[in-house]
Order: C-alpha cells, then structure tokens, then sequence
C-alpha cells in the first residue's frame, strides 16, 4: 500500500481539523501585538469542528478501511469520532463566551482544543500501539494544558498539576504494558498481537503483566477504581466547559481504546480479564456513588457521578459476548452496543449538566448546592433541564440514561452475571439519592438560594436544549440508535 | 552476548525506582523525574525486545517506538514544568501536601 494523497482521504476530518488548529495558530502571530479576536477564534473552531463532524458522518456510509497502515475507519471507529466531534462542539458553542473572558491566551486554548479533538479521534481509530500511545499521550497532554488554563486562578493551576502527575504515571504504566505486548509477539499491531496471543499458549506468561499494566493506563482515563482520585479535583478545579469535555469525549475514547485492545489483541483470554473488569466495576461504582452522596458542591458531585457512570458503561464491556460459536447477528445485546448507546446518552446527558452547572455559575458565582437551592424560582427552565438531566443520569424511563442501562444490565444478566446485574441495580438506588437531593434543593427548597443575576448566553441555552432533545429523544424513540450501536459493535465483534 | 532477560530486569529495577519516586516524594520535581525513569525503563524494554525478542531485527518498530517515546517524555516534561511553574509563581511552593485547595 503507497502512502499518498489519495490514501489519506479517510483521514479528511482530522485533517480539516488539524488545519483549523494551525490556521488559529497562525493567524495569532500575525494578529500583532494586541492578540486576535477571542470570538474570531471560538468561531474558527466551532466552524473546523463541525466540518470534522459532517466529514465523519458522510464517512458513515462507506466500507471499514485501513489508512496508513495504523488508522481503522470504520464504523466503531466513526462512532466514538461522532461523539467526540459532537461532545467537542457542543462545549464549544456553550462555553466559548465563559471560558473568552477567563482565559489569557485565545488563540493557544482554542488552537489546542481543536487538536486534542485531532488526537482522539486518532485514539479512537488507531489499530496499532505506537499510534494509540501517541495519540493517548497527545489527548493527555493537550488537556493537562487546558484544565490549568485559568493560570491566576489557584484551582485551576492545582487541578492541572494533580491532573499531570496522575495522567503521566499512568501513561508511563500503560507504556510499559504495551512493551511486553509487543516484546511477546513482535508486533505492534492489534490483530497481529491477538492472532499471536490466541496461535500460541507458552505467551499466557506475558498476558497477565500486559492486560494488568495496560488496564491501569485505560483505567485512568475512563476514571475507573482504583485510578480515579484525580477525577474529583480536576473537574472541579477546570474551568467548566474543559470539565464537560473531559467527562464525556475524553471518557468514551477511553473506552473505545480499551475495547480495541481488550477485544483485539486479548480476545483470546477474555476468561481472564472480565472477572477484572467486572471486580473493578462494582468498586467503581460503589466508590462513586458513596462518595457523591456527602458532597457539597456540583461539580464535585457530578465528578464522582461520573466516576460511578465509569463503573455501569465497564459493565458492558466486561459482558461482551464471545463470538466464538455465537451468531454475532442474533444478539440484541451483545455488551458492545451497551456501551456505545450508553457512551451517546451519557455525552448529551452529561454535557448538559455541566452546561447548566456553567450558566449557574456565571449567573450567582459558584457551584455549591447553596446556588442550586430554588433555581427553579430563578431561572425555571434551567431547572426543569437540569432535572431532565439528573433523571437520565439515574436511569428513569424514557430518558436516554435508562435505553443506556437497559442494554448494559441486560447484556449482563444475559451473561447470567446476575452478582454484577444485582450491584448494578443497588448502585442506581443509591444514586437516586444524591441526583433527586439536587432536584430537590432546587424545586421545592423554600430557603432562599444565592442572589443572581443576568440571564445564560444564547449559546449555553441552545446548547442546552439540544441536549434535552438528544437526551428525550433517544429515551423516546432509540431504534435508530441502537441500529447504530449494533452495526458499530458488530464490526468489532468480528474481528476477534 | 547478554541475554535478553537482564535487559529486562534492569528496566523492571528503574520502573521500580521510578515508581517508587513517584509514589514516595512529595515534591513535585522528584515526582516528575519518577515518571522520567518509567518512561526510560520502557524504553530499554523496547530496544532489548528488538534486538533480542521474537522477531530480532526484522523491522524497526522497536527502536521507532523508543524514539517516539523520547519525543513525547519531552513534551510532557515541558507541560509538567510549566504546570509546576505555574503553581509556583500563585503558592510559592511544590510540594503536593500543600496543594490541598481541592480536595473532600
């Protein structure tokens, strides 16, 4: 295969994208000395970035390649790619006016905001190490930038360092993980290393170490038990929109690389790596949802909301049905397709709270309960997107949250994993708690909430009610969803 | 020839001082080269597995991994000193105990 011009075309997206970045970048120099225009700059992005969307969903249609060697565009691949752009643009329109008057430097936040949508889009398609540690690393530095943007502000620099430390240790861990993959079977490529794995037994000795080194690195990012300590302090320290990000693009490429990895190049002993996911589930779900009960402050509870989403989205994975001897095409619920539903309900869920939580907070100052308490007195549709929100985060029926955990539990319980199914069900009782205490602080509460003023940006209100739609609409109508789901999991499915 | 399996070892023994750095020291520096010496010892990993591993030689992925590898511990050193600097210049101080803002 000659790597030309015409070879890249599956790349277009990212390319555009990537070229938006540098064009941001450029057009900085040659502002002078006063800068460009920070609005000039959002606007840049959110035009790249929704060509990188529309180029990712013309792509749809066409046959799984390989570009390059290393790139997989298929439809798994477009998926995780359609929620990243989407998560990407979304944050993009609402938080664009929050974070231009934070921020010091525009033209660099927004030109590496379009490059860490470059990266994981690469993560999310990249069938070989090299490029899925690159890429990872890429994603991670990028963000360690933008969560320590606010630079005079003490939480935000201390977010970005604590989110440095952690990120990079256990990238270096992941790192060494895959040198054992690649030491074991010579190769750096998915399917070569799980052909190798699965063709020969005297290689068992090098899966445990590897599948152990690598799941800690992935685990880090989907903020999984035991690695998730820096999830609470760097959503809470980052400025708000980088937080929404983080919690739903940032987190599906963690899952999209670990399915990769795991159902690639491991597919061969999944009998010992899903007692692992599904011990780390129940941890991180019990660890999330304890935690989030005593918390004070939005974010912060949303932090280890998502931490506890982290542990039902692993559910799916760890409930992924051997294909051996299984028709593929008969399963409704294949694990797979799960997670990629719950991953799409979870971005428009999720972006949507930490969207309201942002017009909060540019409207009385904070994010502690204290400013949600009577909002819907103050800004009554806020509060009634918000409890839509807070629903599908616990699951309730027709929100997306529930067609989300349908499929996970119900791939689980298929599996007769009825131990993993039953802690699951525990979970989502007890986080009905701490979502419906918000509800009602901010419905019923007749204590007087923290003074506002002002009104959301039109952005943040479009935004907002985009994500209702989307949230409403795949707990409505999902087939189309599922569809979706189903051809993207099947793909992968087949391949190992 | 030295075998393969001391190649190994020594990169085990630095990912362990690494760690051991990194999880141990309360300063922000010494934990940043703690994480220098992991990256290093998958490094050695690597170019051991290339020279003496199951296919020795026969393409560069390797040696080009290891070199990736370098180029990106760089970028990280220069985000995490900037980060530290950062933190430096508002607190006047790196050691992780006292960044305790956040936190519950």
């Amino acid at each position: 295969m000659e790597i030309g011009f015409t070879s890249l075309a599956p790349l277009l997206p990212e390319i555009f994208v990537a070229v938006g970045a540098l064009l941001i970048l450029i057009l900085d120099t040659t502002a002078g000395k006063q800068g460009g225009s920070s609005r000039g700059y959002l606007a840049l992005t959110v035009i790249f970035l929704l060509l990188g969307l529309v180029g990712a969903i013309v792509q749809l249609g066409g046959d799984a390649q390989t570009t390059a060697y290393v790139v997989d565009v298929d439809a798994f691949s477009l998926f995780t790619k359609i929620i990243v752009y989407t998560a990407m643009l979304l944050t993009a329109i609402a938080g664009g006016g929050y974070l231009n008057q934070r921020i010091s430097g525009a033209a660099e936040f927004w030109s590496s905001y379009l490059f860490i949508s470059v990266a994981m889009a690469f993560a999310a398609s990249a069938n070989n190490l090299l490029l899925i540690f690159v890429a990872i690393e890429f994603l991670s530095i990028t963000s360690y930038i933008l969560v320590g943007s606010l630079r005079e502000d003490l939480r935000s620099s201390e977010a970005g360092l604590k989110y440095f430390l952690y990120g990079s240790v256990a990238s270096a861990i992941m790192l060494y993980g895959m040198t054992f993959m690649y030491g074991a079977t010579g190769s750096l490529n998915l399917t070569a290393i799980g052909v190798a794995f699965a063709e020969n037994g005297e290689l068992n000795g090098a899966i445990v170490p590897a599948v152990i080194l690598v799941l800690a690195g992935l685990g880090f990012k989907t903020s999984l038990a035991p690695f998730f300590q820096w999830t609470p302090d760097t959503y809470e320290g980052a400025p708000t929109p980088v937080t929404a990000y983080l919690s739903t693009a940032s987190k599906a490429v963690g899952f999209a690389v670990m399915a990769r990895v795991l159902l690639l190049a491991f597919g061969s002993s999944s009998a010992l790596w899903v007692p692992v996911l599904g011990g780390l589930s129940v941890l991180t779900m019990f660890a999330g949802n304890l935690m989030a009960l005593r918390q004070t402050n939005i974010k912060r509870m949303l932090a280890y909301s998502s931490i506890a989403q982290a542990g039902y989205i692993v559910l799916g994975l760890a409930a992924v049905v051997n294909t051996s001897g299984v028709d593929v095409a008969t399963l409704s619920m294949n694990g797979l397709n799960g997670m990629l539903i719950y991953l799409m309900g979870y971005l428009f869920t999720n972006i949507g709270a930490f969207m309201v939580v942002m017009a909060v907070e540019n409207m009385s100052g904070g994010s502690d309960y204290s400013h949600f308490t009577g909002l819907a007195r103050r800004a009554p549709w806020l509060a009634i997107s918000m409890f839509v929100f807070l629903l599908s985060l616990v699951g309730i029926p027709l929100t997306a949250g529930f067609v989300g955990k349908f499929f996970v539990f119900g791939a689980t319980v298929q599996h007769q994993y009825y131990f993993l199914a039953a802690m699951a069900l525990i979970n989502v009782a007890i986080s009905a708690f701490y979502y419906m205490s918000v509800a009602r602080l901010m419905f019923f509460s007749t204590e007087e909430g923290a003074p506002s003023t002002g009104a959301p940006g039109i952005g943040a209100q479009a935004t907002v009610a985009i994500c209702v739609f989307g949230v409403l609409w795949i707990g409505i109508y999902p087939p189309m969803i599922i569809d979706w789901a189903n051809t993207a999991s099947r793909l992968l499915m087949t391949l190992f | 020839m030295v075998p393969l399996s001391w190649y190994l070892i020594v990169a085990a023994f630095v990912f362990c001082c690494g760690l051991y750095a990194v999880l141990g020291r309360r300063n922000a520096i010494a934990v940043l080269m703690g994480i220098e010496l992991m990256l290093n010892a998958a490094n050695i990993n690597l170019v051991a597995f290339w020279r003496y591993g199951v296919a020795p030689m026969q393409n560069l992925d390797g040696q080009i991994f290891a070199l990736f590898v370098i180029a990106v511990a760089a970028a990280e050193v220069a985000v995490g000193l900037a980060l530290v600097i950062s933190v430096y210049r508002n607190r006047r101080t790196v050691n992780l105990d006292d960044l305790n803002l956040l936190k519950g």
